[in-house]
């Protein structure tokens, strides 16, 4: 009991000066930071945001002609041989498995 | 990131191809076992949306001499599409054109044909000019009524649902498959792509040139739709010794040759790209930069020249960057 008594009576106690003094001290740097934060901020001027903001602008949008030239491949089929079957469906495989390469838009 | 489980095979005159990744929930089927399931739906889509079967729910509808024909909701969506397309395209993507496509020779599936050399079509081919709709309109007279579950159209006006089939399919699939990590549905060059997963690490899709078969450029997807239309797999020559390939100029009822030969469009999703690579291809470079110019796409001229139009950036190889591993 007396212990206990005696703990409550030293949690009343006032804060010393120099208590005062480091927690006004602290509060005052913290809102100063927090203002020039702000300041920045507002300004536009986030370091966090710098590196975004200089990634945004697209580069100019350029259009690019490229010359294909046709390859061709002559068969010679003899005359009696069987017509041969569309391009496309050379390349289908009836099988399941994974992906190994990448889907194509073409002519269908 | 996880791979994608790939299947292919033969639907719809083309190559279908389908890439799934983990599903979502443990609920859902594993990915093998619903590439299954999706390659009977696309199946049956063939099935029953065939011009060329008399057996199919749209051969039935075009031969029924009635003016209102109960259809399925699977009928009633496509036919509305094929309607969607020709309003979204001003008429030049026209699902009436039957007439005129069996006229100059398209009258049953070309699966399996060898086509004719574009190169030689192109030297033959008369002045270039972009196509115009037909004055006729007649796409405006199909009406579909969901709710007692019937299309109506003057008798005798039949309908064509190819021209939109295989961007539906693919946005129907793509659909189907929502609840999985990433998937690409490929439905012969239409494409519908999808996927929380994709949508961190985008999917690569190449294009293809349709004179050498080599990739133009390769194009980064977070989702929706991306498709190719070109006059080098379905041409052919005709008796008289010119040549003609499917996409017509609904002013004229003949193929037109409008100074491209390929045309890949984006949207969001793969029934607006087919539409949109379509009018490209039959508007010309002109009208194809209009047409392009929102969603982004790559056209490929009659002397073998790509643009590109729109937000595409022509900044290098994606696959190089990394994209491609997540394939």
């Amino acid at each position: 009991m007396t212990d206990r008594s005696a703990g409550r009576g030293r949690s009343r106690e006032p804060l010393s000066r120099a208590a005062l003094c480091a927690i006004w001290a602290t509060l005052a740097i913290f809102l100063a930071l927090l203002a020039l934060m702000a300041t920045r901020v507002a300004s536009g001027e986030d370091p966090a945001l710098r590196a975004r903001a200089a990634a945004t602008p697209l580069p100019p949008r350029r259009v690019l002609v490229r010359r294909i030239y046709e390859r061709r491949v002559i068969v010679h089929l003899p005359p009696d041989a069987p017509p041969q079957p569309a391009q496309a469906s050379q390349q289908v495989s009836a099988s399941g498995g994974y992906a190994s390469s990448l889907p194509v838009t073409r002519t269908s | 990131m996880s791979p994608l489980y790939d299947t292919s095979f033969r639907s719809m005159g083309s190559d279908v191809r389908l890439m799934i990744g983990t599903p979502l929930l443990p609920t859902l089927a594993p990915p093998e076992a619903a590439a299954a399931r999706e390659r009977g739906y696309v199946e049956d889509f063939a099935r029953r949306l065939s011009r060329f079967r008399s057996d199919s729910e749209l051969g039935a509808l075009n031969a029924d001499p009635a003016y209102e024909v109960r259809a399925s909701l699977l009928l009633r969506t496509a036919v509305a599409a094929g309607v969607w397309a020709a309003e979204r395209s001003c008429g030049l993507v026209d699902p009436t054109l039957v007439d005129e496509v069996e006229a100059i020779g398209y009258e049953s599936s070309q699966d399996g044909c060898t086509p004719a050399p574009l190169t030689v079509a192109l030297a033959a081919a008369p002045a270039r000019r972009p196509a115009r709709p037909c004055s006729e309109e007649r796409w405006r007279q199909i009406e579909i009524d969901h709710e007692r579950g019937v299309v109506r159209r003057p008798p005798g006006l039949r309908i064509d649902t190819g021209g939109t089939g295989k961007g539906l399919a693919a946005d129907a699939v793509a659909h189907r498959l929502r609840g999985y990590t990433r998937f690409v549905v490929d439905c012969g060059g239409d494409i519908a792509v999808g996927g929380v997963g994709c949508e961190l690490e985008p999917i690569a899709i190449e294009v293809e040139h349709p004179l050498t078969g080599e990739c133009v450029h390769t194009l980064r997807l977070a989702g929706g739709g991306v498709a190719t239309s070109g006059l080098n797999v379905r041409i052919w020559k005709r008796s008289d010794g010119t040549f003609a390939h499917h996409l017509i100029d609904p002013s004229s009822g003949e193929p037109v040759w409008s100074g491209l030969i390929g045309a890949t469009a984006l949207a969001p999703s793969a029934l607006e790209a087919e539409t949109l690579a379509k009018l490209a291809l039959l508007t010309g470079p002109e009208g194809a930069r209009r047409a392009l110019a929102d969603h982004g796409g790559v056209v490929v001229h009659d002397d073998g020249d790509v643009e590109l139009i729109g937000p595409v950036h022509a900044d290098g190889d994606l696959a190089a960057r990394g994209l491609g591993s997540a394939a």
